[in-house]
């Protein structure tokens, strides 16, 4: 049976994304190296992993079935990366009861093929753009993000897909600042993303 | 109260709505567990158990069994966060409740002092307004979910989605804009047509040059400009601001002059007579090409 890498879930988060009583469950492996990535146990070789089958994920994550249909919550997978585990998610999500809301926390920065095998499932998306100009990009997570676009693009093309997606366009200190942050919102709203999350990276 | 006994309360409110809504005997007692409990001790867990097993038993005798759409408000009221997955500094705070076909919030700055004629633009192209001399607004709508664009000079504009549990009585809460942006505004872009598409996803998501329309001589200049050429009108003794949209032309010239956000007719006029009586100013350009921009200026009138 399928299985992939888990090192953390986490229940009875309150609307902290999407609506509802959710649990995350967060993915080991991320193809990105971000400078101020907050999740390091997300790559890291020394993290406790996890290796469970989609059976078993259900079966763990069933203790909150009540909440979750009840409030219009779920699941949401992040990581790391979720989509470098997108049979699995599928997998999971043909399994799962159909009540269950699933969101995605992703950079998108994988091939399309991947995203597509997800998107008849995900009802929100979470897509952390970084910045949009590829320098900065390529400086900040050492990869280009390519795939980002390819991806954005094609979701701007897909019937009603564009209001699933939660824009996250972050502040980086020493990496971007707000006229490359007003470039990408300018850029991303034109392609009529419109739910567009600003926020600032605290650094400690 | 500590983060996880505020989880428990919340998950205990949800247990009772679902055991009312499903006639259900439900006794609510203050968790008393001791430990660490982030709603998962075994007595709320016991709880769940027995709610399942009730409405199980309902289920299989054939009753109606409530389940979904109950305590949204619970939880979108009354929640902290709990541990999001990227921990950061959340700009937007956004209050709630019922329904109609209005959307109604206040805007303000960081410091929660209102925000006089901030700019409200729905989805529909129609339906905009600006906030009071309180920060309050009123934007009707015909339907949900509503994207709103909050915008002011000065501020960084903010893009909401407007949902049916969550449409009155919002907060919002903007940040200033950096005043390094060369003599920028904010202004809000007009959407990509979608016959150029191709050449629009270059310009998009690439590292082209995108330059905003600009008063010549930058956004000080235009400061000056309007210091010096908005006549007081004499007849009246009052105060305010008058915010004006126009679009800059692909040659710089000033269109559509409309007073968005009035105080008085005779402000009104003047402020219209002043930005028609602008010079050129130097358009915006995406790619390379020059486009047709919209633009918002208040014009302030103040008693000498």
């Amino acid at each position: 049976m399928l299985s992939a890498p888990i090192f953390s879930i986490s229940r009875h988060r309150l609307a902290t994304d999407g609506d509802g009583v959710t649990t995350l469950v967060a993915f080991h492996g991320c193809p990105l190296r971000c400078k101020y990535c907050l999740n390091r146990q997300c790559f890291s070789a020394d993290t406790f992993v996890q290796e469970i089958t989609v059976e078993n994920l259900i079966d763990e994550l069933m203790i909150d079935n009540l909440y979750f249909v009840a409030t219009g919550g779920g699941v949401t997978f992040g990581g790391g990366e979720p989509l470098l585990r997108s049979e699995f998610i599928r997998a999971f999500c043909e399994l799962c009861p159909k009540e269950w809301n699933i969101s995605i926390e992703t950079s998108l920065n994988v091939p399309l093929r991947d995203l597509k095998q997800v998107t008849p499932f995900i009802s929100r998306y979470y897509v952390d753009v970084k910045d949009m100009n590829p320098e900065i990009y390529q400086r900040y997570t050492g990869k280009s993000n390519e795939h980002v676009i390819e991806n954005l693009r094609w979701i701007a093309g897909q019937e009603g897909m564009r209001d699933k997606v939660i824009i996250r366009l972050p502040e980086i200190p020493e990496f971007n600042n707000k006229k490359s942050i007003y470039n990408s919102e300018q850029a991303l709203y034109a392609e009529g993303f419109t739910n567009i999350d600003c926020f600032k990276y605290v650094i400690r | 109260m500590a983060r996880g006994k505020k989880t428990c309360k919340i998950l205990k409110e949800i247990r009772r709505q679902i055991a009312e809504a499903n006639d259900i005997e439900y006794v609510v007692s203050e968790c008393k567990y001791q430990g660490d409990c982030l709603g998962t001790c075994p007595k709320c867990e016991s709880e769940v158990k027995y709610l399942e097993e009730q409405l199980n038993q309902r289920h299989l005798l054939g009753k109606a069994v409530v389940l979904a759409g109950i305590s949204m408000n619970v939880i979108t009221s009354n929640a902290t966060p709990v541990e999001p997955i990227v921990a950061y500094e959340k700009e937007d705070s956004v209050a709630l409740v019922d329904s109609t076909n209005v959307i109604t919030g206040r805007v303000t700055d960081n410091y929660g002092d209102p925000i006089i004629g901030a700019y409200i633009k729905g989805s529909n192209k129609k339906n905009n307004t600006v906030t009071d001399k309180d920060g309050y607004f009123v934007l009707k709508t015909d339907s949900f979910p509503q994207t709103i664009e909050i915008s002011y000079i000065g501020y960084r504009k903010k893009v909401m989605t407007i949902t049916p549990e969550n449409h009155r009585r919002l907060l919002f809460v903007m940040s200033e804009e950096d005043v390094t942006l060369d003599g920028e505004i904010p202004v809000t872009f007009k959407k990509a047509k979608k016959s150029k598409k191709k050449k629009t996803d270059e310009i998009l998501f690439g590292d082209a040059p995108e330059q905003m329309p600009s008063f010549p001589g930058g956004t000080s200049a235009l400061m000056k400009y309007l210091e010096e050429n908005v006549q007081y009108p004499d007849e009246v003794c009052a105060q305010g601001r008058v915010v004006v949209s126009f679009f800059v032309e692909k040659n710089g010239s000033i269109s559509n002059v409309e007073v968005l956000k009035s105080v008085c007719a005779e402000f009104d006029k003047e402020a219209v007579r002043v930005i028609k009586a602008m010079p050129k100013w130097i358009p915006g350009k995406i790619n390379g090409k020059t486009i047709r921009t919209k633009y918002f200026v208040p014009v302030t009138f103040k008693v000498k």
